[in-house]
């Protein structure tokens, strides 16, 4: 009977049973015995499935490890994703399935003497808690490993929201952009003529002047010196 | 909620000071090599492409497929930790079968896998009854055979079905020669020798219920008369060719037997054979001179058809050490003109792999004898400007003065020289723009020798910069177990080599030798015996007048010094050379001083011991003797100073033991090894190993496995003098009376199985530790020590008593994924992390080995003295460029503008 449910659940109908969290698990085919009749020590078998990621990978294979406590006894994937680890006597196992890029939660598996098997999450601060998860086990992704940092990237929003870029930038606007929105000719003379009044020769400093200034400052009389014979030349 | 808000806390810290690693850099700085192990057995599987995978079992454990073209490795699996080797391998045109047998269950395990894409295709387990041994294993069409050879010299084989593991029938044959006997199998027999009486005894396979074995004397057979048989060997790729290796007049041959339908027919010295075409490959090694002592056999290939005909010839010389040729596995096809093409895949003593071609080309090389390193040390290459070590105290004082500036002189104008020839080598500009940002960091002495003494006899000394083999020496078989391997001089004096120096016991003659040899150049310095067994070996931290460490080889109360040379200085220091050691009947710790008796023979005098009833020492760390501590204490919130216990003497002993119920415990002390004062002392109960400890500075952090709980757990210990330091120059255990204050903590860990655990060591001792934690599933995690920090403060702690810098404390360490610096290059069942300071303060160099090698840079207080990695020095220097060009051209400008305004 053990035997036929072992083969069961190695078919199709296992999303069943997956589905029904209050199964009881019941213990697989424990193996034989001794050829003398006598029973040596009895072994169980715990079964999965991993779920793969899309795109796998032709690798996926032999990438994914299924290890019982760290590599002490290990499992290898069918090609169904399916897996059984075999000759665990009872006591309780920590499962892990591995890949290099896809993350999969442990389980704990605890074998009763009798065979009874049940699976919960690994609780390393309350080891006793019992958060039961269904079993056959249904190892499934939580996604990629994130082992790299992102770099900052430079973004163009980054630099406009600076406070001092928006401070340079918002009264630059309110010049250059604000006289050309007004549409009424009356004050479009208006302020023409304040501009022509403000526009005194001289008045604005030309960038390339003060530039000038600032590096000639330090030889002022070379320039006088430089202008003098030109004037009297003419 | 506060614990919420505090688990952020954490998190948010944990982010931003884990040294994590950008996907920019990957294989920038480190480098990683799967290896497969030294291989038992293999044999060639052809894919139904035409080509053909190379299918091997190995010492580690391993089932793996390389590719026969290239030598690189299809799949792999690592199979059970728990079970032996693998005891036998099939392929078939569908499968890759194999049998391993687990000891302390008693049970056989036949799995199969698919040839490429290496899914499981079927698993079954048989038991046997508990206590039963196995030997051997084999599969036999559609049954296994699980052999027990009995030392009467009778074998019990136990039938069992490859399917369903169930078991058909148990035959016993008996010899009858009382003597104990070494069996193989043929494709069709079974072959069994005895040494000592120099008897063959075979018999068919499948073995019936009614089978005997059949005995012939080995001279019957043609064996040469004075012949010493050795071992017996299959004949890889051949259908019943066994051969017996013996040794006569100091030479090894082999004699082949060849078996026609489970009957023996005759004999041939060879090697391997062609299973497609039934012809035989003939591979004789000879070496180069007599002695063989160079170890670069030329093999010479023949190939034979039907035993005599000569079809092909071929002569091969390797080019570099490998030691003898001890298997070769060969791939036979035949062509249109019906001479077979083939190829060769030969391993030799050191655990190398070469595959040939037939005219003798060397298709590839692996190097297996790297996944399994016994002591490895990380050795800088004094090739940076600024390793001129500073000569410290021991140089001789006052008397070299002149001799000492002369030398530093001579230091600065050899560097000057090499700096001119670099460049003058640089006749290719694209090579510095390409190598530039190498060469900048060879500058920094980021560049280290990693030197790697593996079980196979085989010292490698390897670059850490990409994994490249500089140099290898073998001494195949040689080299044995309990060894020690110690740097006694680096690279850093001026006009003198480097040495590094091998403790070891010879296979062979059982003696202890001792090996010196030049880390960087791999040249042998000298190779010579010891006096006396070695119980312990130490290296002294003081170095004599040649800037050579002593090293102490202690037997029983002998003393030795190595190299002799350097007894004086050692004589000079006895009166401070403390030694503690363990005493293997009673297991106590014994403190001793070393002593000059009056015939002026070192020797060790008791001054304390430390008795462990009932317990054995597993772990016995001290702190490292290159080791700086650069702050003397820690500011607090109250701006007080706490001030370290530094103890440089200080050592960790953890001492397990098995109390009333059955359960283990260990007890943890922390020693003056000196003095023998028992600074703290801890018990856990109801915990395992593997144990793991890391003692620097004035804390200490070990790990173990909690039982009960089923999770590693991890304990810190930091030990403070208080807010006054009693002596801030020296320490002295002698006059030592301050009882440190001990602050410990308790973790609990991620990852429940911890195979390594190291620090990182930078040169001064300014940037702050990391713990590099290497997990059994092969993760290597970069734990900052702030977070081991046994005085995280208690979660409701209001946040003006915390201490700026230390998280509040959780049981839990939360560990994540980005701390994980080897990212998706697993190693393969770690064993060790070594780790090295560089001549960049905030850098250290890591090492992590085990089946496969890992090498990498972490920066743990992020690389402060070098520039980000990032770092856009074209925007830079195009900005630059952009201002003071619009600098002149603006100055052109405004003089125009300057001269048409005088003109107005």
């Amino acid at each position: 009977m053990a035997l036929v449910r072992g083969v069961l659940s190695c078919l199709a109908l296992t999303c069943v049973f997956w589905s029904l969290p209050t199964r009881a698990s019941t213990n697989d085919a424990a193996e034989a015995s001794s050829p003398n009749g006598e029973s040596t020590s009895t072994f169980f078998r715990v079964e999965g499935k991993v779920v793969p990621p899309e795109n796998k990978g032709t690798d996926f294979y032999w990438r994914t490890r299924i290890v019982v406590e760290g590599g002490k006894r290990v499992a290898f994937l069918k090609e169904d994703n399916s897996f059984a680890i075999h000759g665990l006597s009872s006591g309780s196992y920590l499962v892990e399935v591995l890949h290099p890029d896809f993350f999969y939660e442990p389980v704990r598996i605890d074998i009763t003497s009798k065979g009874k098997i049940r699976a919960r999450k690994v609780n390393n601060v309350q080891p006793t808690q019992v958060n039961q998860v269904p079993y056959p086990l249904k190892m499934k992704s939580l996604g990629r490993h994130r082992y790299f940092q992102k770099r900052e990237e430079w973004k163009i929003t980054d630099m406009l929201m600076n406070p001092m870029v928006m401070m340079m930038v918002l009264p630059l606007l309110l010049i250059t952009v604000l006289p050309k929105m007004v549409n009424d000719p009356d004050t479009k003379k208006e302020m023409e003529q304040m501009q022509q009044s403000m526009n005194m020769p001289n008045q604005m400093p030309e960038m390339s002047e003060m530039i000038a200034n600032f590096f000639n400052s330090g030889a002022p009389d070379k320039q006088k010196r430089k202008n003098k014979p030109v004037t009297r030349g003419k | 909620m506060a614990s919420k808000a505090g688990r952020f806390r954490v998190m948010a810290s944990l982010t931003t000071c884990a040294g994590a690693l950008f996907e920019d850099q990957v294989f920038k700085f480190d480098w990683s090599r799967s290896l497969v192990g030294v291989p038992l057995a293999g044999q060639f599987w052809d894919t139904p492409r035409g080509q053909s995978n190379f299918i091997l079992r190995t010492k580690n454990r391993v089932l793996a497929s390389l590719d026969s073209d290239s030598g690189k490795i299809l799949w792999r699996h690592v199979l059970d930790d728990d079970a032996d080797e693998l005891l036998d391998l099939r392929t078939t045109p569908k499968l890759v079968q194999a049998v391993s047998w687990h000891r302390e269950s008693a049970f056989l395990t036949f799995r199969a896998w698919h040839p490429t894409t290496a899914a499981l295709k079927q698993e079954t387990t048989a038991p046997l009854p508990p206590g039963t041994r196995v030997d051997l294993a084999f599969i036999h069409e559609d049954e296994v055979n699980a052999l027990t050879l009995a030392d009467s010299g009778s074998v019990t084989v136990q039938v069992l079905n490859w399917r369903h593991g169930s078991p058909v029938r148990t035959v016993t044959l008996t010899s009858g020669s009382g003597q104990p006997l070494r069996c193989i199998r043929t494709p069709d027999v079974l072959v069994c020798l005895s040494v000592s009486s120099a008897m063959l005894y075979y018999t068919p396979l499948p073995i019936s219920p009614k089978a005997a074995f059949t005995a012939v004397a080995l001279d019957k057979i043609g064996l040469p008369v004075g012949a010493r048989p050795l071992a017996l060997q299959t004949v890889p790729g051949s259908s019943g060719l066994a051969q017996i290796a013996y040794q006569r007049q100091d030479r090894e041959e082999s004699w082949l037997l060849k078996f026609d339908q489970g009957k023996l027919k005759g004999g041939l010295s060879l090697i391997t054979g062609c299973e497609h075409t039934s012809d035989i490959l003939r591979l004789e090694q000879a070496c180069a001179n007599a002695e063989c002592s160079t170890f670069k056999p030329s093999v010479k290939v023949t190939k034979l058809r039907d035993f005599t005909q000569n079809v092909h010839e071929m002569s091969f010389q390797f080019s570099q050490d490998v030691g003898r040729l001890v298997q070769a596995w060969g791939a036979c096809e035949e062509d249109e003109r019906g001479s077979a093409i083939f190829q060769l895949v030969l391993l030799t003593s050191d655990g190398s792999l070469t595959s040939l071609t037939p005219l003798g080309n060397q298709m590839w090389t692996r190097e297996e004898a790297l996944a399994s390193i016994d002591k490895v040390e990380l050795v800088a290459t004094g090739l940076d400007s600024g390793s001129m070590e500073d000569e410290g105290p021991f140089q001789n004082e006052a008397t070299d003065l002149v001799q000492q500036f002369a030398k530093r002189i001579r230091h600065h104008l050899a560097l000057i020289q090499s700096t001119i020839s670099h460049f003058l080598e640089l006749n290719d500009w694209r090579n510095v723009f390409s190598g530039n940002q190498d060469k900048q960091l060879d500058d920094f002495g980021i560049r280290k020798v990693i030197l790697a003494v593996c079980d196979e006899g085989k010292i490698f000394g390897l670059d850490n910069k990409n994994g490249e083999v500089l140099w290898n020496v073998v001494y195949p078989n040689v080299v044995g177990e309990k060894s020690y391997l110690f740097i006694q001089r680096t690279a850093m004096h001026f006009g003198t080599e480097p040495m590094a120096s091998l403790i070891f016991r010879n296979r062979y003659s059982q003696k202890f030798q001792l090996l010196t040899l030049d880390p960087l150049s791999g040249a042998i310095l000298s190779w010579e015996d010891l006096k006396h067994p070695v119980d312990q070996a130490v290296l002294l931290h003081q170095h004599d007048d040649k800037f050579i460490r002593p090293v102490l080889v202690i037997s029983k109360n002998q003393v030795d010094v190595v190299p002799s040379s350097a007894k004086a200085s050692v004589i000079k220091y006895a009166e401070k050379t403390f030694i503690a050691t363990k005493d293997p009947q009673t297991n106590d710790i014994q403190g001793q001083k070393l002593l000059v008796n009056p015939n002026g023979f070192l020797v060790l005098r008791p001054i304390w011991s430390l008795a462990n009833p009932g317990t054995e020492v597993r772990k016995f760390v001290g702190k490292s003797t290159e080791e700086d501590v650069h702050s003397q204490g820690r500011v607090m919130a109250d701006r007080s100073v706490l001030f370290k216990y530094v103890n440089p003497n200080l050592a960790l002993i953890i001492s397990e033991g098995t109390d009333a119920a059955g359960k283990l415990f260990i007890n943890v002390y922390l020693v003056d090894m000196v003095t023998g004062r028992l600074i703290f002392s801890a018990n856990h109960k109801r915990v395992t190993g593997p144990y793991h400890v890391v003692h620097s500075e004035n804390w200490a952090v070990y790990t173990y496995y909690n039982e009960k709980s089923r999770r590693a757990e991890l304990t810190s210990l930091e030990l403070f003098e208080g807010n006054e330091q009693t002596n801030a120059t020296v320490f002295s255990s002698v006059s030592d009376v301050i009882s440190p204050l001990v602050e410990r903590q308790a973790f609990i860990l991620g990852p429940s199985h911890i195979s390594a655990l190291r620090d990182t060591r930078t040169e001064k001792g300014i940037t702050t530790k990391h713990i590099l934690m290497a997990t059994k599933t092969g993760l290597v995690y970069d734990i900052p020590r702030q977070f081991l920090d046994p005085r995280r403060p208690n979660m409701n702690t209001p946040p003006e008593m915390r201490e700026p810098g230390i998280p509040p404390y959780i049981p839990e360490l939360q560990l994540p994924q980005e701390m994980i610096i080897n990212y998706n290059q697993t190693v393969g069942v770690p064993r060790g992390i070594i780790t090295a300071p560089t001549g960049l303060e905030s850098t250290s160099v890591v090492f992590v080995y085990g089946l496969d090698l890992y090498c990498t840079r972490v920066a743990p207080s992020k690389g402060f003295d070098l520039l980000k990695d990032d770092f856009d020095y074209y925007v830079i220097a195009s900005v630059l460029l952009a201002l003071i060009m619009a600098s002149f051209i603006t100055k052109r400008l405004s003089q125009r503008k300057a001269l048409k305004q005088a003109w107005k």
